[in-house]
């Protein structure tokens, strides 16, 4: 049988379109190299190094940005971001070109390329900044870079930072103190920022399922190594103009290319985790069970909130079918469950060849952006889950039944209590009634009393039959006094003498008559079928059950008999067992009994 | 003799009712409840005996039982006489366990002839303890193997049978065509025989026998140990 997985969110496209289409890629990375290149022409002969970095950078943001346009469950604008960024970062080297504005405009880029850098990261992967402190994490950079970098160039003179003093400056109020003071505010701001986005991180990964944390993490910091260069380069009072090659901006452009470098890792180890997702299911134990299954989509998701609800097929519990036709799930133990209905819960439905309902996968809702990664675990898991819902729809079958034949058992042994009280209430007070005019009779009737007698002798006989049927069926003394009376009552008359040790606890109904019929029924039998001639009762409360041990010197009964008792006993739980439980009091064997025949039960009772 | 009525069941106090006023008694009260009877009865003007039924409303379960006792309490010279359908040796047990006078435990049956039901209330009324011929039958005809109602003599056996109904020795005496002396010897010596303890009061001596009868002797690692009645 083949297995079909439809996600219910929007329809994923393949893994394979997140390569998108190669010319399209190859063209816009040689387009940007190109780009970074005629920025920053002039720095390529003074600091080739540094240019050479700078280049790559660009180049590989704009690759980065290609692919992740591309990739499956990607939203918002964040490639879009990374590419600005990309070729922010060559342009703020064109200060080198020294013609005009263009000094002046490249330290403007500056803080766009941070403001486009940050803004790529925190939209990833939902593609809004949804976090207020996020939120206000950007909008501090948003105010907080280009009014320093403004009031920087404002304050300056083109010559301070190291240009030819014909450039265009717009350096309006030149002054060493303000400079001074603006460029350690400078750093501070640095600082505070690569400090504040630590933070934010570390809040982010928390937050993230396990399958984006592995390529958040590693971009995450290499953002932050480079907010830290970005603060030494300042505080060292370095920039960009210098004709020398500086370590800090090679560093900061080595952090920068970290970027693209482990996002291309986090794919390749997403690639890897799917294999792995795959392998594990696949090596699920033959037959695969409820656990196994669910225990390896756990481990192939990472998601350790993850569980599967099995659609049962004709559902009849004891309510009956749902009226509306809505699917009844069950866990894994066939209890039934409802599907969550929380927005943050991804519900995946997993539907055999034939187009029915197999199950139905609860997930974290992150999972979304990995449906790629969802669809090849159920896909591997198909078989596996086809079989763990057999194992859970019986189980719960298995529970309606039980609960079932708990009903009918508790409905007979009522039926036995109510048909006793009938008995009572209707032939025998007729027959009563009757017995009173025959005594009327007999006092009109003078000495001719023979038909009178004749027919008060089969009254008393009747009365007497009926009278050991109702107390067969039921006696009254049970309800009224319990198990140890209705024993000892019942043992009066018994055919063989039996020796009762029953506590005088009392217990619900259909226990102490469930409890009643065990023992009369094991005894009766051992009396009149099994040549005993004595026997014993005890009974006791322990691990939460009321405890039978009936003995006799009879022969062991057959197994219908026990069978019969057997079945009344787990019905409401309850057992015959081969042995009392552990801990329970030794006891001497009783009188006249050598070796006796035991029958051990056990009643659930609280 | 002034006969007071409490059962449940219509079509059987009728019948009861009837059979009573044929055979000469006043019924001064017929009601359906034990309830109704308690708030009834007059203190002043008392019947010389009342007949309960077990079963009977708010919860069928053992109103005339504990009506009974309350009736006991309030009028000691009452004569109660408890009329069921049930062959209980418990509940006779526990109308006899406080060890009054004048109380009776018999079966229903026993309307198909009025004598009997007459002595009965005679003799509750006149401070005797009575339990059912059948009950004390049923406990006697289960130990008929047992060795120690085996070494009683038929006389002895008779008397063993006569005492646990709850008859006084004149009243063997009377059943038996013997003297009073007589009965005597045969109660003091088949209590030796049974092992029972002689306190010479009638009313006990009806309640021991019947604890004695209905324990199995034979049943096992309870002989010897202390014979436990189940009762609360």
């Amino acid at each position: 049988m083949e297995l079909r997985v439809i996600p219910r969110t929007p329809a994923g496209r393949t893994a394979s379109a997140g390569l998108g289409r190669p010319a399209a890629l190859v063209a816009l990375v040689l387009g940007s190299g190109a780009l970074a290149l005629l920025c920053q022409w002039p720095a390529l002969r003074s600091i080739p190094a540094q240019a050479t970095l700078n280049t790559l950078v660009t180049m590989s943001y704009a690759a980065t940005a290609g692919v992740g346009a591309r990739s499956p469950g990607r939203r918002g604008t964040g490639p879009s971001l990374l590419l600005g960024a990309g070729l922010a970062w060559s342009a703020t080297w064109a200060g080198f070109w020294e013609v005009g504005p263009i000094p002046a405009l490249a330290f403007e880029v500056q803080p766009v390329f941070w403001i486009l850098l940050l803004g790529a990261v925190l939209e990833y992967p939902t593609g809004r900044i949804t976090e207020r402190t996020e939120r206000i994490f950007m909008a501090a950079v948003l105010v907080i870079l280009p009014a320093l970098l403004t009031a920087n160039i404002l304050t300056s003179r083109a010559s301070w930072k190291a240009y030819h003093s014909d450039v265009w400056w717009p350096g309006v109020f030149p002054d060493r103190d303000a400079a001074n003071v603006i460029t350690v505010l400078t750093a501070a701001a640095a600082l505070g920022l690569t400090g504040a986005f630590i933070v934010l991180l570390r809040q982010r990964l928390r937050r993230l399922p396990m399958v984006d944390r592995r390529v958040q993490g590693p971009t995450g910091l290499a953002l932050a190594a480079a907010g830290i260069c970005a603060f030494l380069t300042t505080v060292l009072g370095s920039h960009h103009a210098a004709r020398c090659a500086n370590p800090f901006y090679l560093a900061m452009a080595v952090a920068l290319l970290g970027m693209p470098i482990s996002i291309g890792i986090g794919e390749l180890r997403r690639q890897l985790v799917r294999a792995a997702a795959a392998e594990t299911l696949a090596r699920l134990a033959s037959p695969p069970t409820v656990e196994s299954v669910q225990l390896a989509l756990i481990e192939a998701l990472g998601d350790e909130t993850m569980t599967v609800l099995y659609r049962v097929p004709n559902p009849d519990s004891p309510d009956g079918p749902p009226a509306d036709g809505t699917a009844v799930y069950v866990d894994g133990a066939g209890t039934p469950r409802h599907p969550p209905t929380a927005a943050d819960r991804l519900l995946v439905p997993v539907t055999s060849g034939t187009g029915d309902e197999v199950a139905l996968l609860v997930t974290d809702g992150a999972l979304r952006r990995h449906e790629d990664l969802v669809g090849a675990a159920l896909a591997t898991a198909g078989f596996a889950l086809e079989n763990a819902r057999l194992q859970a729809v019986l189980q719960y079958r298995l529970a309606a039944v039980r609960d079932s034949r708990t009903r009918i058992v508790e409905t007979a042994l009522a039926e036995r209590r109510r048909l006793e009280q009938d008995l009572h209430d209707g032939a025998q007070q007729r027959l009563l009634a009757v017995a009173a005019r025959i005594g009327i009779a007999r006092i009109h009737a003078g000495e001719q009393t023979t038909a009178i007698d004749e027919a008060s002798a089969e009254l008393t006989a009747a009365l007497g039959e009926l009278r050991t049927l109702a107390r067969g069926i039921y006696p009254a003394v049970l309800g009224e006094a319990g198990l140890a009376v209705a024993l000892d009552a019942a043992m009066e008359d018994f055919p063989i003498p039996v020796a009762v040790e029953v506590a005088g606890d009392r217990f619900d109904a259909a226990t102490e008559t469930a409890a009643y019929l065990t023992v009369i029924d094991i005894l009766t039998h051992a009396a009149d079928r099994a040549g005993a001639t004595r026997g014993t009762v005890r009974s006791w409360h322990q691990d939460n059950g009321l405890w039978l041990q009936i003995e006799h010197n009879g022969r062991a009964a057959g197994d219908g008999l026990l069978s019969a008792v057997d079945d009344r006993l787990r019905a409401l739980d309850g057992a015959l067992e081969p042995a009392p439980p552990r801990g329970a009091a030794p006891r001497a064997a009783p009188v006249g009994m050598d070796d006796p025949v035991v029958v051990t039960a056990r009643i659930p009772c609280v | 003799m002034r006969v007071a009525i409490a059962e449940d069941g219509a079509l059987f106090r009728e019948g009861l009712e009837l059979l009573l006023r044929q055979a000469g008694l006043e019924v001064v009260l017929s009601v359906g409840t034990a309830d109704e009877l308690l708030a009834r009865l007059a203190g002043d003007d008392l019947p010389d005996a009342v007949i309960l039924d077990i079963r009977m409303p708010p919860d069928f379960r053992d109103e005339g039982l504990v009506a009974a006792e309350d009736l006991k309490q309030r009028y000691p010279r009452l004569g109660v006489l408890v009329l069921s359908a049930y062959v209980e040796t418990i509940y006779a047990i526990r109308l006899l366990t406080p060890g009054l006078p004048g109380v009776g435990y018999l079966l229903k049956d026993r309307v198909g002839n009025v004598e009997i039901l007459r002595d009965a209330l005679r003799r509750v009324s006149a401070g005797e303890q009575v339990v059912d011929a059948d009950v004390v039958g049923r406990l006697l005809a289960a130990r008929r193997r047992d060795t120690e109602l085996g070494a009683l003599t038929p006389r002895e056996h008779e008397t063993l049978r006569h005492l646990a109904e709850g008859r006084s020795n004149a009243g063997i005496g009377q059943l038996m065509n013997l003297s009073a002396k007589t009965v005597e010897t045969h109660v003091a010596n088949l209590f030796a025989k049974l092992n029972l303890q002689t306190s010479g009061d009638d009313n006990r001596r009806v309640l021991a026998t019947l604890v004695w009868l209905r324990v199995n002797p034979g049943a096992g690692p309870t002989e010897g140990t202390e014979r436990k009645i189940h009762y609360t």
